[in-house]
């Protein structure tokens, strides 16, 4: 498997889901299992750069597909289970900035749906941000704040919005 | 009146800490993934619990034969009523929730975990542990339990029926034995006076909290000086609760039982019960092995808390120069089998019986036992079902009497000086606040809310109180209304207690043992601790629950923590900071100066209460019935705002949940199984993004005597009056008025062809 820019060597039944080889097998806690059922978006990965639900991906289709997680998103990326970085992303920075949440147990999910977002869409509008988010539910209720967030980073300007815009650097490292 | 008698002055210095939007203590933690919460606890060795839940909504069990699962290899134990402590579990939730109750009433059934009678579809029948979850759950599969079904009653109107099944013994459904009763004036004596008597009937569903990190616990047993002891990692709002429920019963000193809390992924006041604590301890000390007990979505929705259903009938009088002379409400509530929830009810009863200025008031709420899923604490306890009731009630009084809606509240609203009538000293003014008239507010920025509410949104008034009925310029089949409700909350008084520790090197510890759910009370604590010692607030740690570290204090709830904790906080930190004024050496064990604090805040001449005033603007699309939220301003007072930012996203999260309360949300059982329909988050519909529209935050430009630096309560008003906002706006849309909840596209269509079917 590669997550989060390294390759790793995992022994699973290959009807795991990705979450739970990530969460169980990698130690990467920050994909959260919420419902288990590919309602809620909390556990959003990208897989090739695309926003996936890792809750509802039989691990053996990705074997050898280019995963990243929220922990890819911060800091150098690796090596994995790593403590968390004191380099956070433009993203991950705009949502602290904007009080992009607040118990912060759908975070991730958010984050890597954006991360996802801006990959493909580096200035989106605010419709965009909206209809990218489509799939996960803030309980919270601080989507307002989310897609300022987003919107913020994405306008920070090339290099602003380089890592989280996926320009090649960092999430890839 | 003397001025307000608060525990804390108001600000003595210019702020340095307070009214500052800082990014949360623990923000960085939470956007890199790091966060540990407690269902990312694992032990080595942990076995993985599962619960077999009872199919039917009330039944006694004949007998239950686990010989083939523990046959299963890698099944560690199973636990039943035969392994039950005899003492029963004293729920955290039921030691806030059963205040109000007669003493004196005849007692329920106490409370007994794997009771061998089952009280609703989901209720706990057994649980087995395993070494990983699908041997646990092969093994569910392998128990055979027989049942005896028994007779059960769902409808809280037919459980207070005289021949119908009891949920708890007893002599009544009725919790507590009796209705909570609220009263001023003489109520007949009011009715009299008025020229215009309008009554209506308002009805709430069940509703779910759901937050995204479902229950979990992972307990395990070891051997300590003097015998066992328990430990445990759970989701919780009150840790200090939960270890004196599981103290209680497995006969341990509280000492023995360790309850610790990581981050919390919400709890909108939902994780208060101790069950899941329970069942894993008890797992864990028959497999002799940690054991961790994790709910599904599914479990979380039917085995955690819901928000109580509500049946309300209101009548109100009033003169035709629009005073309101007489208000009088009846409500029942469905509160399941295990939380008598009478303080539910009280809030409930506080809205309708204080909102308004009225000199004759009178409220009767029924709490009742049902065999449905569990009601409990759920943001804003009664308050939105009464308001929902309230304010779309008053939208049609103002109606009858040809007035505008805002209007109608500006002269009605409770004023600054409380209720009309004498107030006959008696001591404090107490937390479940008296309706008895002549007691001022300590601050009441209701009018400002009214006032600066409407202007931000444009409010347009409707001098006849009919609906505009005003059709969008382009798609004329989408309706456009506007509308409005306020509120009225009660700050939570809580007893508090707090240690602070100034270091040398200018930092400080805020050692509280109240839990940071994500509503941000952490870096509140931190920031009224800073503002004391004159630090920056990111020289403040807030220590993590953990009930082997810090004092006992109230659990998270009744919007309480900023006012009665940070009262402490303050305390402790102002004797922290005399200490090192005086030239005291720093505590060497500690390695600084501590201040501590055990204080009760409040006012013993004032009532300390929130308000709020909601607008909104909706499209209601004719064609497929659906309700968008276009426009909406929330102006609140909740006296000083020690975090704007932070407080800005508490208001946006209780609107959008209100949204979802007022438009998509019925968590929904079987009239004829009892089970429930849709404890899914597909099936349940929450708010998503593209639901919520931009809100307008307003705060009113109010600092309180009483609460600490100024602050009143805020975490719970947002979500009471956005469901009655959008009802007033959609009959000023439509013309149709709803009185339950929620207008789903089914419900809209429905009422819209039976208007058709009229004309």
């Amino acid at each position: 498997m590669h997550v989060n820019g390294a390759a790793h060597r995992v022994r699973c039944s290959p009807s795991e889901t990705l979450a739970e080889v990530l969460r169980r097998r990698l130690g990467l806690i920050g994909t959260k299992i919420a419902c288990d059922r590919g309602e809620c978006g909390a556990c959003t990965v990208l897989v090739d750069g695309r926003a996936v639900l890792s809750c509802m991906t039989v691990v053996s289709t990705v074997a050898e597909r280019r995963i990243e997680t929220v922990e890819g998103l911060s800091g150098a990326g690796h090596p994995v289970a790593a403590p968390a970085s004191d380099q956070l992303s433009p993203l991950q920075e705009a949502f602290l900035r904007r009080d992009a949440f607040q118990c912060g147990y759908c975070t991730p999910g958010f984050l890597m749906a954006a991360a996802g977002l801006l990959r493909a869409v580096p200035h989106p509008s605010r419709a965009e941000v909206v209809a990218a988010l489509a799939g996960n539910i803030c309980r919270c209720g601080a989507y307002g704040h989310i897609v300022d967030a987003i919107l913020e980073a994405a306008g920070g300007g090339a290099s602003g919005a380089g890592r989280a815009a996926g320009d090649g650097e960092g999430v890839e490292a | 009146m003397s001025a307000p008698g608060g525990t804390v002055p108001s600000t003595v210095r210019p702020p340095a800490a307070v009214g500052r939007s800082i990014p949360r203590l623990e923000g960085r933690e939470k956007v890199s993934g790091a966060a540990r919460y407690d269902a990312d606890v694992e032990l080595p060795g942990m076995l993985y619990g599962l619960v077999l839940r009872s199919p039917y909504p009330h039944a006694r069990i004949a007998h239950i034969d686990a010989s083939r699962a523990l046959a299963l290899e890698g099944v560690k134990a199973v636990v039943t009523y035969e392994d039950a402590p005899p003492q029963p579990i004293e729920a955290a939730d039921e030691a806030l929730m059963g205040d109000g109750g007669d003493e004196d009433a005849p007692q329920p059934d106490p409370v007994h975990v794997l009771d061998r009678t089952v009280r609703f579809a989901g209720d706990e029948v057994l649980a087995v542990c395993a070494v990983d979850e699908a041997t646990a759950l092969a093994a569910l599969a392998l128990i055979e339990v027989r049942y005896e079904p028994l007779p059960f009653v769902l409808d809280p109107l037919e459980a207070v029926e005289p021949g119908a099944p009891r949920v708890r013994g007893g002599r009544t459904n009725v919790a507590g034995g009796k209705p909570v009763r609220i009263a001023r004036g003489d109520v007949a004596a009011g009715f009299a006076q008025a020229d215009l008597v309008i009554e209506g009937t308002y009805s709430t569903p069940f509703a779910s909290g759901t937050p995204l990190e479902a229950r979990v616990t992972v307990a395990r047993w070891h051997e300590g000086a003097d015998g066992p002891v328990l430990d445990i990692w759970k989701t919780s709002r009150w840790v200090f609760g939960d270890r004196r429920s599981l103290a209680r019963v497995f006969g341990l000193s509280p000492e023995r039982v360790r309850i610790r809390t990581a981050h919390v992924g919400a709890s909108y006041g939902n994780k208060d019960e101790s069950r899941s604590a329970y069942i894993a301890a008890l797992l864990a000390k028959k497999a002799g092995a940690p054991v961790r007990l994790a709910y599904t979505r599914q479990e979380e929705m039917i085995a955690g808390r819901l928000r109580h259903s509500s049946h309300t009938t209101l009548r109100v009088g009033v003169t035709k120069r629009g005073e309101i002379t007489a208000i009088e409400a009846v409500q029942y509530m469905a509160t399941g089998p295990y939380v008598p929830g009478t303080g539910v009810a009280a809030r409930s009863g506080y809205g309708l019986t204080y909102l308004y200025h009225c000199p004759n008031v009178s409220y009767t709420g029924y709490v009742v036992y049902t065999h449905t899923p569990t009601a409990g604490s759920f943001r804003g306890l009664g308050a939105p079902q009464g308001h929902l009731a309230m304010e779309v009630h008053m939208d049609r009084v103002a109606e009858a009497l040809g007035m505008d809606p805002l209007a109608f509240r500006l002269k009605n609203a409770v004023r600054p000086e409380g209720q009309p009538g004498e107030w006959q000293p008696t001591g404090e003014i107490v937390p479940d606040q008296p309706a008895a008239g002549g007691i001022p507010f300590s601050s009441n920025g209701l009018r400002e809310c009214l006032e600066r509410g409407a202007e931000v949104f444009g409010y347009v008034p409707r001098p006849n109180g009919r609906p505009a009925l005003r059709s969008h310029p382009e798609r004329p089949w989408v309706k456009i209304g506007q509308g409005m409700a306020m509120l009225i909350y009660k700050t939570g008084k809580s007893q508090a207690q707090a240690e602070v520790c100034l270091t040398p090197d200018g930092r400080a510890e805020v050692r509280v043992g109240n839990v940071d759910v994500g509503q941000g009370s952490a870096t509140v604590l931190a920031q009224l601790a800073a503002e004391v010692l004159a630090l920056g607030p990111e020289r403040v740690r807030v220590s993590s629950p953990d009930t082997d570290a810090v004092m006992s204090t109230h659990m998270t709830a009744g919007s309480a923590t900023t006012f009665s904790a940070g009262s402490a906080v303050i305390e402790a930190a102002r004797q922290a900071l005399a200490r090192r004024e005086r030239g005291e050496a720093p505590d060497p064990q500690a390695g600084g100066w501590i201040g501590q604090a055990s204080l009760r805040p409040g006012s013993t001449t004032h009532i300390v209460n929130s308000f709020g005033a909601h607008f909104c603007e909706v499209e209601v699309d004719t064609e497929t019935g659906e309700v968008a939220v276009t426009r909406y301003v929330a102006a609140h007072d909740s006296g000083r705002i020690i975090n704007p930012h932070m407080a800005e996203n508490q208001v946006i999260g209780g609107v959008t949940q209100g949204i979802g309360y007022a438009l998509s949300e019925v968590f929904r059982l079987d009239e004829g199984t009892g089970r429930a329909l849709n404890a899914s988050l597909y099936w349940y519909r929450v708010p998503f993004a593209h639901h919520v529209p931009p809100i307008d935050v307003v705060f009113a430009d109010i600092v309180d005597p009483v609460g600490p630096f100024g602050a009143k309560s805020l975490g719970e008003p947002p979500i009471v009056a956005p469901a009655p906002a959008i009802l007033n706006a959609i009959y000023d849309a439509t013309g149709i008025r709803f009185t339950a909840l929620p207008v789903s596209p089914a419900r809209l269509l429905e009422a819209l062809e039976e208007r058709e079917a009229v004309r």
